[in-house]
């Protein structure tokens, strides 16, 4: 297969299944027993229903993210498998739970007379009379599970775990309609296969055909050795040694983290992979814990959420160096090389709008604001930069929403909503005729790109902090807003990008 | 396989189901329990096999308190029937009613010559029903599998909580007759619950009346015709005998004898 995207279908597809049906089968092997046991406690029922049904409620992307700093704490490893896990797991918990209780109370009580009657011990009751009995509405409920898990598994790409979900978030960053459909149709598939599988299953189990069972286990069985010895055959190639990239969830960060590999390689002659669209804390949160080697991070960004710090430094050299030596004091983390442009936070607006409202600056656009919409992505609106903005300019925008990054630069052309808060290198700006309002008391804190290594690699691999140390300022702002729209437009592959990049 | 109750006391909550029931069945011998709802007979039964434990006094089986053995080691020696059957809907005919011989460890064969042949005893063709599930059954097949599934283990001792109470006149008719042909061979010791005094007359050797948890009498039928022990021992017998007077007088009018 010489398509990228569909080369990279095998171990996504696999990863995906051996997370999902993991994540499934710890589920059931909580809920049964539990739901089973909760079925004899009316009020103990009562009590793990709302528990369970609390954690239904908290949307899947928040609870996948909240694994992160939750395992960190406990000193366990914080990205990739074991958070998307748990989450899922927790997740895949409450639909067998709930049927579980159901079923069980539900049962005829004289057939339980009648067990009794027979001479059963309660364990033989159990097995031979209650479960049999309950079984079909247990498995509606495993069919529920294997429907949500499969589908919540691609939501689990942002804390680092390899799924389909990769196609999806990286697709939907780089406006990749056809990545994204590939993830979805997938993910689909995968999901209306494993539910046709209990399906049979149940009827083998309810029309008592032996033969169907056996042929629903035996399918199961194919899938998870497929599974197995494509992760097997993925985990021999990529070998020891090798170092981790991380990347955040957007299009510069892809290709960033595709320049720092190509580097490695290059310039250390290590191994050297990506890790896509992590959340933009966990990203941080991974190298702090070795978890990932190196990314890509923004000055300003390190400065306000990840050091908490209010004051804002407007002298490059000096914020640089400060971070510096904070990250270093607390995380052991060090910055080695500043690749030599800004991707600062800005507001935009369309150039007609802009001409007919003249707005020059964002003083501006916060004196006809009452009449104006605003969107942003999913953290500006609660980062302190916006707080600063807010302070310092007080818009008061007749409404203010949140979007998916990718469609924020379509809604402005589009004139959906007036302005949008955009990122400076950001190659739309130019290929949708965008104007960004300028800051014109200057209360936006630099945002340098700059390269992060874990501790371990700063203590323990000289040769690739030399080599990412010669990026040092090899991309300027122009370069990276052409990579960007190659990318973004153009839907060139970012490693191909990236490639040019360092070839320059 | 003797039954005793021995000063046998059965408290739900505030309520007193049982209060101190002093009583035998002999064995081989069939008792009815015979009272109104709330009379505590079904309670008093279901201490026999342990579905319920005493709160005080103790029932013996064989001269042994049945609370030294296990429940379910109990239950197999001890057959049980009751009225809302109970049969397993996931099981054939014939799994129900090789449900306790299966417990005790027999063999596939001896299973189904036992099954065949409870249930040509209770008058159901084995070739047509072995393998129907319940909700295949009529009431009245449902009744006589339950009846042959409770006598599978060839217990020594049966306990029916009124069997027939949801059944049709004639089909009632029918079990109680075969009932008592099934006792006369197999000669097991039984105790069989019942708020209809008729039922209790024809199926039972002796007959127990209780009211309100307490033993009123017990004795054969004559006994409590000739001398019942108060009012509502009395007013049982009358109503029975009026019943089939009344009956008598409706289908034979103009003055033929019956």
């Amino acid at each position: 297969m010489t398509d990228p995207l569909l080369a990279a279908l095998p171990e996504r597809l696999a990863a995906h299944v051996a997370l999902a049906l993991t994540a499934l089968a710890a589920g059931i092997a909580v809920a049964l027993p539990l739901g089973v046991w909760a079925s004899r406690r009316p009020r103990v029922a009562l009590s793990v229903g709302a528990v369970a049904g609390a954690v239904q409620t908290v949307p899947s992307l928040a609870l996948l993210a909240f694994m992160v700093p939750l395992l960190a704490a406990m000193g366990l490893r914080a990205i990739g498998y074991l958070p998307a896990l748990l989450a899922l797991s927790l997740y895949s918990v409450l639909p067998v739970l709930r049927n579980t209780v159901a079923a069980m109370r539900a049962l005829d009580p004289a057939v339980l007379e009648a067990a009794d009657g027979v001479g059963m011990t309660p364990g033989q009751r159990l097995f031979r009379v209650e479960l049999p009995l309950a079984a079909p509405l247990v498995v509606a409920g495993v069919r529920t599970s294997v429907v949500w898990t499969v589908g919540s598994a691609t939501l689990s790409t942002p804390v680092g775990a390899t799924s389909l979900g990769d196609y999806i978030f990286a697709g939907l960053q780089t406006s990749n309609h056809r990545s994204v459909l590939v993830g979805c149709v997938a993910s689909a598939l995968l999901a209306l296969a494993l539910d046709a599988i209990v399906a049979l299953a149940e009827r083998g189990f309810v029309r008592r055909r032996r033969a169907w069972i056996a042929s629903a286990l035996v399918a199961l069985l194919v899938i998870v050795a497929g599974a197995s010895v494509t992760l097997a055959r993925g985990r021999r190639a990529s070998g020891r040694g090798a170092i981790t990239i991380g990347a955040k969830t957007f299009t510069e960060q892809y290709i960033l983290a595709r320049v720092l590999s190509r580097q490695i390689q290059r310039r250390a002659g290590s191994e050297a992979r990506v890790l896509d669209s992590l959340g933009s804390t966990v990203a941080f949160d991974a190298l702090a814990a070795n978890q990932i080697d190196a990314y890509v991070d923004y000055t300003g960004t390190l400065w306000t959420t990840i050091l908490h710090r209010a004051e804002i430094i407007r002298d490059r050299r000096r914020l640089r160096d400060e971070l510096d030596r904070a990250l270093r004091a607390r995380y052991g983390v060090r910055i080695v090389a500043s690749l030599g442009f800004e991707n600062t936070y800005a507001i935009a607006v369309r150039r007609s709008l802009a001409t007919e409202r003249r707005l020059r600056t964002i003083t501006d656009l916060a004196r006809e604001s009452p009449s104006l919409s605003i969107a942003g992505d999913y953290e500006i609106f609660s980062r302190p930069e916006w707080r600063t903005i807010e302070q310092a300019y007080a818009p008061r925008f007749a409404s203010q929403r949140s979007m998916d990054p990718a469609l924020l630069y379509d809604a402005a052309r589009s004139g959906q909503v007036d302005a949008i808060t955009a990122f400076s290198t950001d190659g739309r700006i130019a290929t949708y005729d965008l104007v960004v309002c300028d800051d014109d008391r200057a209360v936006i804190p630099p945002y340098d790109a700059v390269v992060l290594v874990s501790a371990r690699v700063a203590r323990e691999r000289p040769d690739v902090v030399a080599a990412l140390a010669a990026l040092e300022r090899s991309i300027d702002a122009a370069a990276m807003r052409a990579a960007n729209a190659r990318v973004d437009a153009q839907h060139e592959d970012p490693g191909r990008v990236a490639e040019t990049l360092l070839r320059r | 396989m003797s039954i005793v109750w021995r000063r046998a006391v059965k408290r739900f909550g505030d309520r007193t189901a049982l209060a101190s029931l002093d009583l035998e069945v002999e064995h081989g011998e069939v008792l009815a329990l015979v009272g109104g709802s709330g009379s505590g007979k079904s309670t008093a039964l279901k201490l026999v096999n342990r579905l319920l434990d005493p709160d005080e006094g103790a029932v013996l089986v064989d001269g042994e308190d049945v609370r030294a053995i296990e429940p379910h080691a109990l239950r197999r020696r001890v057959g049980y029937v009751f009225q809302r059957l109970g049969l397993f809907p996931h099981w054939t005919v014939a799994e129900n009613i090789g449900a306790t011989p299966s417990l005790l460890g027999w063999d596939r064969a001896r299973i189904d010559r036992r099954v065949d042949a409870l249930l040509a005893r209770v008058e159901l063709d084995p070739a047509v029903v072995r393998g129907r599930f319940a909700h295949e059954l009529s009431g009245g097949q449902a009744q006589r599998v339950a009846v042959a599934r409770a006598l599978a283990a060839e217990p020594p001792v049966l306990l029916l909580d009124e069997p027939f109470g949801a059944l049709d006149a004639i089909t009632r008719g029918q079990l109680q007759r075969r009932f008592v042909e099934i006792h006369r061979e197999l000669g097991f010791t039984g105790v069989f619950v019942t708020h209809d005094l008729g039922e209790a007359l024809l199926v039972a050797d002796r007959v127990a009346v209780l009211a309100d948890g307490a033993l009123v009498q017990v004795g054969e039928g004559r006994e409590l015709y000739e001398r019942p022990a108060d009012r509502y021992v009395a007013s049982l017998v009358e109503a029975a005998i009026e019943q089939a007077d009344l009956l008598r007088s409706r289908l034979c009018v103009r003055g033929e004898s019956p």
